[in-house]
């Protein structure tokens, strides 16, 4: 089942394109991170999901329907950094959101457990560090068991142990609360270790949509060639349909997946006469993939 | 069911914040600076007679003209305030809550905490009315305490300034800057000043009721306590009907 569904996603401020053309598949059970440069359109496209904006254009489908005011009430939302009462207690603070929601006392204290806040609970939030605020605002969200956690950049302003600490607690929602989280970072390596799906987003269009290895297959291998000729190479693998960066250092990089393809180029190089002393296939990064998505934008 | 949650949580939201202060010190400022008139010039309101009525007319007086619209600006920004200040707005919009009951609930704390203001004022004058009584022999204020007149003021004046509460609220969730929440009241409250003295004008601007209601410019023109009640019940549904429309920043 699919908790977010969006087609072609539209919103535009004044002469400002925001959102051009978004268009996201969200399945249940996932941790999806969805990624872009700053600017490139995912709070605004965050804000309409979450009905604090609306889109002048495209649908967005909710738990399977339409999206309704009612559904948010399966959702629990950390947008742009944490908001909380300073002037009172990390409890009352929780039981603001637990009056507002229907929230009991019980569901209270298991969501503080869950951010591992109990002992600070009776302080006031004003003395509570960055790291805290963000967690006390993740059990907010986590009231009353969402079905979908909805986090823009959760971790923006956090030093590396509260990085590690967000990331241990979001790893953790599917498997252990059955929550499906959905999540906007603009650093690639920061949701690596945590998503199972991704969608980036460009300049506000979707660049991609599916799993990292789909990511790493989409943009294909690097095959590097050592040969004796490598401006005769590159004009006859050119020739041949072959995508060639031109040589450095006397060796040819070629765009290609598989070992099948590598296993071509050689035979193809061979017969034709030149002489292969080097052949190595590499697997992109994911930054790669991530930059020459978002740069193309 | 909702709208009661939702009053509740706005209420909760009180707790240690200066706009509960302010409740208690503006009516007290007010009234201390009647009470210290009198006490230094009590042989000439003891000539004058009618002790509770004067004393009551220039306590309502001073707080309806003075403090009440900076009273009423204080607060709506203050409460509107701790929304803006943390970008609260966000967070609360994206529950399962139409948000037209949030701008209703914190308009109902608003006018919540200006009846307060009013009772204390009332209760205050009376306070201070009795403590003449006790400090300056000269100054007899009579038996029975003219509660029914007291209080009657207070409500008048409470029932004038509900346009301007309405109108303030709006303004300072409408726009987030604390300074222009503020600026807006002082201004709208210097013009009232300019304006009360304009029998063709003043009807039309609502910080001049508190005076014109309490007679201070001609006879007192209950009428307008109509036209406060009605205009502020028409722009409370707007302001929501506004509100939920709103993009949130």
């Amino acid at each position: 089942m699919l908790l977010i569904e969006t087609e072609h996603l539209k919103r535009r401020f004044g002469r400002v394109e925001a959102v051009r053309d978004v268009t996201l598949r969200v399945p249940a059970g996932a941790v999806y991170a969805f990624l872009g440069p700053n600017g490139a359109g995912k709070t605004t496209t965050i804000r309409i999901l979450l009905g604090l904006s609306r889109a002048d254009g495209g649908a967005v489908n909710l738990f399977g329907a339409p999206f309704a005011r009612k559904c948010l009430a399966r959702v629990g939302a950390l947008v742009e950094g944490p908001t909380l009462y300073p002037h009172l207690t990390g409890s009352e603070n929780m039981q603001v959101r637990a009056r507002l929601t229907g929230a009991s006392s019980r569901e209270i204290a298991r969501a503080l457990a869950i951010v591992r806040l109990e002992r600070d609970a009776g302080r006031l939030v004003r003395g509570y560090s960055l790291g805290m605020r963000q967690r006390l605002a993740l059990a907010q969200a986590l009231l009353r068991s969402p079905q979908l956690l909805v986090l823009d950049e959760p971790t923006n302003g956090l030093d590396p142990a509260g990085i590690s600490e967000i990331r241990e607690l979001i790893r953790g929602l599917p498997t252990g609360q059955g929550i499906t989280v959905f999540l906007s970072s603009h650093l690639l390596n920061e949701v690596e270790q945590v998503a199972t799906h991704l969608g980036i987003v460009a300049a506000g269009r979707s660049r991609f949509e599916g799993t990292f290895d789909d990511l790493r297959a989409r943009r294909g291998e690097t095959i590097t060639i050592g040969v004796d000729r490598p401006a005769e190479a590159e004009r006859l693998l050119r020739d041949n349909g072959f995508t060639v960066h031109p040589a450095v250092d006397r060796r040819l990089s070629v765009i290609a997946a598989g070992r099948e393809a590598a296993a071509r180029l050689n035979a193809l190089l061979v017969a034709a006469g030149f002489s292969v002393h080097h052949l190595s296939l590499e697997r992109p990064s994911l930054e790669q993939a991530f930059f020459e998505l978002t740069e193309a934008a | 069911m909702t709208f009661l949650r939702v009053l509740l949580t706005e209420i909760h939201k009180l707790r240690r914040t200066l706009a509960v202060w302010v409740v208690f010190a503006a009516p007290f400022v007010i009234v201390l600076l009647q009470f210290l008139m009198f006490h230094q010039r009590a042989e000439y309101f003891a000539t004058k007679g009618v002790l509770w009525p004067t004393l009551a007319n220039n306590c309502a007086g001073m707080w309806g003209v003075l403090m009440l619209p900076l009273f009423i600006t204080l607060e709506t920004s203050l409460l509107a305030g701790l929304e803006h200040a943390e970008k609260h707005w966000r967070h609360l919009l994206s529950l399962a809550i139409d948000p037209a009951w949030f701008y209703l609930a914190k308009l109902v704390v608003v006018l919540g905490m200006v009846a307060a203001a009013q009772a204390v004022v009332a209760s205050l004058t009376i306070g201070a009315g009795l403590l003449l009584r006790t400090l300056k022999p000269g100054l007899q204020f009579p038996d029975p305490i003219p509660f029914e007149l007291v209080f009657g003021s207070s409500l008048r004046l409470y029932l004038s300034a509900l346009l301007i509460v309405a109108i303030h609220h709006w303004v300072s969730l409408r726009w987030p800057s604390y300074a222009f929440s503020l600026g807006f009241g002082m201004c709208a409250m210097v013009a009232g000043f300019l304006i009360m003295q304009s029998p063709r004008y003043a009807p039309w601007f609502p910080w001049t009721y508190p005076v014109l209601n309490l007679g201070m410019q001609g006879a007192p023109r209950i009428e307008l306590l109509y036209v406060s009640a009605a205009g502020a019940a028409v722009l409370a549904l707007a302001g929501a009907l506004e509100f939920r429309r709103r993009d949130v920043a």
